[in-house]
């Protein structure tokens, strides 16, 4: 059930304006029609009793050998009128109480009826069309006077109103008629009016809610371009008073965020340049040191602070937010790594694997990667990469056969700067940022890093990157 | 008649200035230095300059800026002294037109062997009369691209490349149509400035192949050439 409710605003606006507007036409209708079947009914059952207690009075006032006439003479098809010596049967068995009563009622009062000729009523309850085509009364079909128009078309039932009422010289007068009913169904005509009305506040709500969520979805994909490209265009700043606010608010954070950037990269730079220009100095000085022992030593702290200044510029520059994403084979790049680690002399495997293409930002992905198979080089021997797809990501796995990390320290060495005690003290080198930069880098990807310890030993570094 | 390539050093800083020129000299070139852009115009304007090595950050106006109208002045080689040693400020100074990058920390070795390879190059530039080097080269159904160090395939997806595989396709795509022995392929990576491949010239041809060939047990692209070496194949349009 829950699968079809929409997701977006427009669809749950428009939704529940329909379900509103359906529930409001059908309460009303219902209300409507309940209300008009029963003036209809009150209206034409106050009639037939009038007319019956009409005529009562008028038999009553009648000499007894006329009255057989006149009651011939006011009997009709619709309106049948006889006298009978004994108590007519009525027919009680669909008779409705309520109705029945209440006419009876009536005929007391009206004629000043004492209670020993008390008149027997009998209202058939919901007659259809198709009983009153068996009615003696009526003949086939219905007659003129037995449907009319009304607001909500043609009445579609009949009742039936037997009554009997004892005349005072003990005979009994006996009335048989019909009461229109007005029926609960709708005729075509009021439902093709319903469905024009139903229709126009449909398109008209419609075009209301799209043109209120328009600017969300403009405003979201904005957000998304300015994501990717810092030098996005600004939003147009038309629309409503709200959506010109929210479009000005969105710009000018646009624009303050790329000043930030700007300045942070330009700061990065600085630093950067001022730091590596004495590190420049310090190298060619060395390279002219007589003593080899002691120069190959120089070169080769020099060698490592400069890798020390890169990895904290890279955290800092967060480059997997500036660099622009590009279709790529990431398994060509992953096999690139291993080959150039290969090459270098380091222990690194790669099962050889079909292209995965994925959009992506390929330096900052090669530089999480590295990150991680250089750990798994430095603290486990050896890496074994894997690349593999499941239908939503392409998965690296990268295991080796070190030692693994305590289970309480997963937690931590994703921390900048955070040190498992081991790695300090053997000579490994580094300050603590390749896992922070390459989880920020996977993150910015929308993938997920994991590292766990392996059954068989060794740490296994698991990367997913979700594909569309 | 002096003989020796004429190299002009433009950097801020005294010291650096000094220390490269000092190890140029020692390599028998012929140095001049620059301040900044202004004095470097100066150099230039009064005497046949072979290669500029040109900072990346300088006071006034900065070395991409400088690399760019020199590049539309003249072909004289650039090599890019930036601080960075950052890929996409790399990729912006070959964009420049930049010959080739040196990220700082450099030591004199590495500095010399680039230096000495955009002479190369350019030289032999000059005798085929092109100007700038290619920013791609394009065969087959590849596109090599020189900025970033990597391949685009047909549908534009990008396929890194080792630096091996690098080195030894740059090496390839410029001498199409020719064989050329493994120790030839060696020798003219090595000239580039390429670190000398660990791996033997086989592993990373068969590397390559893998990328490169439809079927890589049918090679068409790079073929071996029995008791010779390898031919490069297809033809190769330089953009």
């Amino acid at each position: 059930m829950m699968q079809y409710y929409p997701k977006s605003l427009f669809g749950q606006t428009l939704l529940i304006l329909v379900a509103g507007l359906a529930a409001a036409l059908v309460a009303g209708s219902l209300l409507y029609s309940f209300d008009r079947g029963k003036a209809v009914r009150a209206v034409s059952g106050l009639a037939a009793a009038q007319r019956i207690a009409n005529l009562t009075r008028l038999v009553e006032e009648t000499p007894v050998d006329w009255r057989t006439r006149i009651v011939a003479g006011i009997s009709d098809q619709a309106f049948r009128v006889t006298i009978s010596e004994s108590v007519p049967d009525l027919n009680q068995d669909e008779s409705d109480p309520a109705t029945s009563q209440a006419i009876g009622e009536f005929l007391v009062e009206q004629l000043a009826l004492g209670p020993g000729r008390l008149p027997l009523v009998s209202a058939k309850a919901g007659g259809s069309t198709m009983s009153l085509l068996h009615n003696p009364i009526t003949g086939p079909g219905p007659g003129p006077m037995m449907h009319g128009m009304g607001p909500f078309g043609v009445f579609g039932g009949f009742r039936e109103l037997q009554a009997a009422i004892p005349l005072a010289d003990g005979r009994w007068l006996f009335f048989t008629t019909i009461l229109p009913e007005s029926s609960s169904g709708f005729s075509s005509q009021f439902l093709l009016s319903m469905a024009i009305m139903a229709a126009v506040v449909l398109a008209a709500s419609g075009w209301v809610v799209r043109r209120i969520t328009a600017p969300l979805g403009a405003l979201s994909a904005a957000a998304e371009r300015f994501g990717r490209d810092l030098n996005a265009p600004p939003l147009p700043e038309t629309g409503t008073t709200e959506t010109s606010h929210a479009a000005r608010a969105f710009n000018s954070m646009q624009v303050r965020l790329r000043t930030l950037i700007e300045n942070r990269t330009r700061l990065l730079a600085a630093i950067s340049h001022d730091l590596r220009t004495p590190l420049t100095l310090l190298r060619l000085r060395a390279e002219n040191f007589e003593d080899v022992g002691e120069r190959d030593k120089m070169l080769s702290a020099i060698v490592d602070m400069d890798a020390m200044i890169t990895t904290v510029l890279d955290f800092a520059r967060d480059e997997a937010k500036t660099e622009m994403a590009r279709s790529t084979d990431v398994a060509a790049l992953v096999q690139s790594i291993a080959d150039d680690m290969t090459d270098a002399g380091l222990s690194v495997k790669m099962t050889p694997s079909d292209p995965i293409t994925l959009e992506c930002r390929p330096i900052a992905l090669k530089r999480a990667l590295t990150n991680l198979i250089d750990n798994a080089v430095k603290y486990g021997k050896n890496a074994h990469i894997t690349v593999g797809t499941t239908t939503s990501a392409a998965i690296i796995t990268i295991n080796d056969e070190g030692p693994g990390i305590p289970e309480q320290e997963i937690a931590h060495v994703f921390e900048p700067f955070y040190r498992i005690e081991e790695s300090r003290n053997r000579d490994t080198g580094g300050v603590g940022l390749g896992l922070s930069i390459a989880l920020s880098a996977v993150a910015a990807h929308g993938g997920q890093l994991t590292l766990k310890n392996r059954p068989e030993g060794g740490l296994s570094a698991v990367v997913r990157l979700p594909r569309p | 008649m002096n003989t020796e390539p004429h190299i002009l050093v433009v950097d801020d800083h005294r010291e650096i200035r000094d220390l490269v020129s000092r190890a140029l000299v020692r390599e028998g070139y012929r140095v001049s230095t620059a301040i900044d852009g202004r004095a470097m115009r100066k150099a230039l304007a009064d005497s046949r300059i072979d290669l500029v090595l040109l900072d990346l950050m300088l006071p006034g106006e900065d070395g991409l800026s400088l690399c760019r109208s020199l590049r539309a002045e003249s072909n004289t080689p650039v090599i890019m002294l930036t601080a960075k040693g950052d890929e996409v400020d790399r990729v912006i100074g070959l964009e420049m037109g930049a010959d080739d990058y040196m990220a700082k920390p450099f030591g004199s070795r590495e500095l010399l062997a680039r230096i000495k390879a955009v002479l190369r190059r350019a030289g032999n530039a000059t005798a085929a009369g092109s100007k700038s080097p290619p920013k791609h080269y394009r065969f087959d159904n590849w596109v090599l691209e020189t900025g970033a160090r990597e391949l685009l395939r047909e549908d534009g997806v990008a396929v890194p490349l080792s630096t091996g595989e690098y080195d030894l396709l740059i090496t390839l795509v410029e001498r199409p149509q020719r064989v050329l022995s493994r120790e030839q392929l060696l020798d003219l990576a090595r000239g580039r400035g390429a670190t000398a491949f660990d791996r033997s010239i086989d592993t990373q041809v068969s590397r390559l192949r893998k990328k490169l060939e439809r079927d890589p047990g049918d090679p068409k692209i790079i073929k071996t050439v029995w008791g010779g070496g390898y031919m490069f194949t297809p033809a190769v349009e330089r953009t």
